[in-house]
């Protein structure tokens, strides 16, 4: 397995992790608002948008070489 | 609303569904006549059908009504709908291009096939084929259901549930029966398209309407019902959650997420493997369409307290806005798209997975491909009426049979694994393993005793069933090296 693989494998474990407990109940609370979300949909939004741009990285990275 | 308004409504609603039939006949001619067009659209679907396919699958009648619904009376816990779409369909952007690679060598268009072929087992095949429908049923029952509310709730009661929900799934059955998975994909496109820009209208629009925006309706709501937006949210009897529960819905729909049958068929569709991963890439933005939806629940809880059953809020608000007839109709239109882009697929597998998986694997291996064809379509009509049974006339409790049927999809993933990574898997073992996980994620469900801090049953199941594939395989014979090595890497 390719290097740049790895990493989004691990990546891709993190961010599972992060959303359930015990990662999420550290960031799941009601305040503060960002971008008038709560932080606890930010967060997981957050995870959303993180998740997608590494995958297109990796889709990317992948496509060039 | 007057009664030349409902009638408006009416007609929006009606004009969408002649819009769907006639999309969904017009792309039967894109495809040759057999099962590999009927099942598999000729393995020659783009990036934009297969994304918009794999949206339908979380935008569903449960998303569109069961969103805002869990957003205004749980709260934060609908937050786990978007939490399993990050990482949910990951493992197919290291594997779907071997599955599709395979399948157009060996000619598979369902799941089971690609497993069965692996561990050489008919019986295997024929318990994921079980699986499948026992999962399948519950869930296009509600949709069903679903479609005939949207049809009550517009019409005032005037159009009764039954009515509503046999206008609406015939129109599913005409195109599917016709076209197979390329009426799906191409009403699903459409569909698409449709929800995204009415989810963010309304998503949007209603809280700037009722509390200046979307920043405002949160800070109200924080100081008001704090407990409300506190991670992991309320139960559904409004205490609060468990992080047990909450944790181990999230871990068990990411898992069995890439396992649903219906989704995993879409990998042969793709007409390339660039095609596949660019879908696995963008999958995690439905997520992200998804949230707006939620904020529409969100509106109710100061504006609009008390409302029972909680499913019916976003009609309940909208309804008492005096909004446009064209725009209630419009909604009820892409909730009955929500339903439809479900269902749709859910049929379509169905009768796919019973001919190939079942009836010609146990019953008639001779069986030629256009006899299959035949049977798939006869099939899909057959269990089109069966769930339109379930969803108007019997009493049956759904949510027994859906929280099973999450529980049991999740137990296939075992068997991904083994068939990509466990050289030492032999046929015994995966069976075994099956069929104990399975049986554990039911006792679980239906005895409470067993339950520990709100555990999803399904996890149990899976810790059952790795035992049992571990220990099994490694006291029998495995599958020869030969035959195995085509399968194993991912490459």
């Amino acid at each position: 397995m390719t290097w740049a693989r790895r990493i989004v494998i691990v990546f891709l474990l993190v961010a599972f992790a992060a959303l359930i407990w015990p990662i999420y109940p550290l960031f799941g609370n009601e305040r503060p608002l960002i971008l008038g979300m709560p932080q606890s949909l930010f967060y997981v939004a957050f995870w959303l948008v993180a998740s997608f741009l590494v995958m297109l990285a990796l889709y990317l990275f992948e496509e060039r070489s | 609303m007057t009664s030349g308004a409902w009638l408006v409504v009416l007609a929006v609603t009606v004009g969408y569904l002649l819009a769907s039939l006639v999309i969904g006949l017009l792309s039967s001619r894109k495809t040759s006549g057999g099962t590999e067009g009927y099942v598999a659209g000729d393995r020659g679907l783009g990036f934009i059908s297969l994304y918009f396919i794999m949206g339908a699958s979380i935008f569903s009648a449960f998303a569109f009504l069961g969103g805002p619904g869990w957003a205004y009376s749980r709260g934060a816990a609908s937050f786990y709908i978007l939490a399993y779409a990050a990482v949910g369909l990951t493992p197919w952007y290291f594997l779907a291009p071997k599955i599709s690679r395979l399948g157009r060598a060996r000619g598979y268009v369902t799941q089971a096939e690609l497993f069965a072929d692996r561990f050489q087992s008919k019986g295997l095949s024929a318990v994921l084929a079980i699986i499948s429908i026992l999962g399948f049923l519950p869930y296009l029952t509600l949709q069903i259901k679903g479609a005939g509310y949207v049809f009550s709730i517009v019409s005032e009661g005037r159009i009764p549930v039954w009515a509503g929900a046999l206008l609406a799934y015939a129109v599913v059955l005409i195109y599917v029966f016709k076209s197979g998975v390329m009426g799906v994909a191409w009403t699903n496109t459409m569909q698409g398209v449709f929800m995204l820009i009415l989810a963010w209208t309304l998503g949007l629009y209603l809280p700037a309407k009722l509390y200046g925006g979307v920043g405002p309706m949160f800070d109200q709501l924080a100081n008001q019902a704090p407990e409300l937006l506190r991670a992991p949210g309320l139960a559904a009897d409004g205490s609060r959650w468990s992080w047990g529960g909450y944790s181990s819905a999230v871990a068990i729909s990411t898992l069995g997420f890439s396992m649903w049958p219906h989704y995993f068929m879409r990998i042969y569709t793709a007409k390339n493997e660039r095609t596949l991963k660019q879908m696995v890439v963008f999958y995690p933005t439905f997520g992200i369409f998804l949230i707006p939806i939620l904020f529409i629940g969100f509106c109710g809880v100061i504006r609009f307290p008390g409302v029972e059953p909680a499913d019916t809020i976003l009609p309940t608000i909208l309804t008492s806005l005096d909004l446009p007839p064209v725009v209630i109709g419009l909604f009820c239109a892409g909730a009955l798209a929500a339903s439809m882009s479900t269902g749709d697929a859910l049929l379509h597998a169905s009768g796919s997975v019973l001919v190939r998986d079942l009836y010609r694997v146990l019953i008639r291996p001779d069986i030629d491909d256009a006899q299959q064809t035949r049977l798939i379509r006869i099939l899909v009509v057959v269990i089109g009426a069966l769930a339109y049974y379930f969803a108007v006339v019997s009493d049956l409790s759904l949510v027994l049979m859906l929280l099973l049927s999450y529980g049991f999809v999740a137990q296939i993933f075992p068997v991904f694994l083994a068939t990509f990574f466990w050289r030492r898997a032999s046929r015994p073992g995966v069976l075994a393993g099956l069929i104990a996980g399975c049986a554990v994620t039911a006792i679980w469900n239906l005895v409470p005793e067993l339950q520990w801090r709100d555990i999803h049953p399904g996890l149990w199941g899976l810790a059952a069933h790795m035992l049992t594939l571990v220990s099994v395989s490694l006291a029998t014979k495995p599958i020869p090296a030969s035959h195995a090595e085509s399968f194993l890497g991912t490459s």
